[in-house]
């Protein structure tokens, strides 16, 4: 079938397979799926310009069905995401200043690319060691799947900040944290999503696991909560640069649709620490693409 | 999962595919070009359309699958 916007010939059978693969680990992992569906489009043959702008726009559709789904299981938290979301949406546009710099440096390309892979190497480890750390915790301490954190220490310095204004978290099951250091950590992800020119759901549900304290289930939720908005609004302004087509968002969204339920779903047949245990394979599946396109000498496409 | 479920799940998805495979010729193949000329003369209307369109398709596949799901159980299993 021709997409005359973007100029393409593309099955529309192959869309809706991307859309139901990325759908279902979008659904699962709380990731917006972009480190996957991108390179598979652009093997397609979608111009790189409209795979980064399309994306946004399928993004936004798989997001909002899978976090609806998330909020009835009750896995949204709506005031942290909303939080997060002020924190991002400046650290965003620090990362885009940051590769203004960089650019005028010169190699930009290759800086983001290999900042991006060692980002995805370190997040993709740790987060292996953790969760292999948790569930031999469940089998030998014999305590509840969602308190086996492999890795507390960080979660319990940042709640002994203090720092007013201190705010409660019932849906996320945090009594008081500091408004600051949930701003800071929306920032810091908002700054390596700007920089790195992702989504930054791979960043995000660790950080909220590992940092905040967050259980896995709802920083899952409460990531893809956070997407809607942020997918929403890069939707728009690729879309006013003429990087969407949206007849291609929408054959990938009829796939994802149905894996984005499923994804969800499938999440309560898993405890947290096998999640994150699954999910520690997606950023070295990231990294692996990463490199690949650097080493072709497409280093250009990453950003 | 039973394996009865797993029939049915089949089953629901093949109907699934049909579906959705009607909904692709008839309502996207038809939209189709005057999206083509919504981008080519007003890129703003375009921006504001595509994401109307996405959510709203959003919505009505999300209320098919919750109902294919619902059908074998699968939200309640959990």
């Amino acid at each position: 079938m021709e997409f005359p916007v973007s100029g393409v010939i593309i099955n529309p059978v192959y869309l809706a397979g991307i859309g139901f693969l990325v759908g279902m680990l979008g659904g699962f992992f709380g990731v917006g799926g972009g480190f996957i569906a991108g390179p598979l489009m652009f093997l397609s043959g979608v111009p790189m310009n409209f795979v980064v702008g399309t994306d946004l726009a399928h993004m936004t559709g798989k997001s909002l069905v899978a976090a609806r789904r998330h909020r009835i299981l009750g896995n949204v938290d709506i005031k942290l995401g909303t939080l997060m979301i002020v924190g991002t949406i400046i650290g965003v546009e620090i990362g885009a200043q940051l590769v203004e710099l960089i650019k005028n440096m010169g190699m930009a390309n290759q800086i983001i690319g290999w900042s991006y892979v060692a980002i995805l190497l370190v997040i993709g480890t740790f987060t292996a060691i953790e969760s292999i750390r948790a569930i031999k915790m469940i089998h030998t301490q014999k305590i509840d799947a969602k308190e086996a954190i492999g890795f507390t220490g960080l979660t319990k310095r940042v709640q002994l900040i203090k720092l007013k204004p201190m705010i409660s978290l019932p849906a996320s099951g945090i009594e008081s944290i500091s408004l600051w250091v949930i701003l800071f950590s929306g920032l810091i992800t908002g700054i390596l999503a700007g920089f790195l020119g992702v989504g930054g759901g791979f960043l995000r549900m660790p950080l909220m696991v590992y940092v905040l304290g967050v259980p896995t289930h709802v920083a899952i939720g409460t990531d893809l909560f956070e997407i809607v908005f942020s997918a929403g609004f890069g939707t728009i302004t690729h879309a006013i640069k003429g990087n969407v087509d949206i007849m291609i968002a929408l054959f990938m969204h009829t796939g994802a649709a149905i894996g984005a339920q499923i994804g969800a779903v499938a999440t309560h047949h898993f405890n947290g620490p096998r999640i994150r245990l699954l999910f520690s394979g997606m950023p070295f599946i990231g990294a692996i693409l990463v490199i690949a396109r650097l080493l072709s000498g497409a280093a250009n496409s990453i950003h | 999962m039973p394996n009865s479920n797993l029939k049915t799940l089949i089953i629901e998805f093949t109907i699934y595919g049909v579906l959705v495979t009607i909904y692709a010729l008839a309502a996207l193949r038809w939209v189709s070009q005057p999206l083509n000329q919504l981008f080519n003369t007003n890129i703003y209307a375009y921006a504001f359309v595509g994401l109307v369109l996405i959510i709203a398709q959003c919505s009505v596949l999300e209320r098919i699958t919750s109902f294919i799901l619902e059908r074998f159980d699968l939200h309640n299993s959990e």
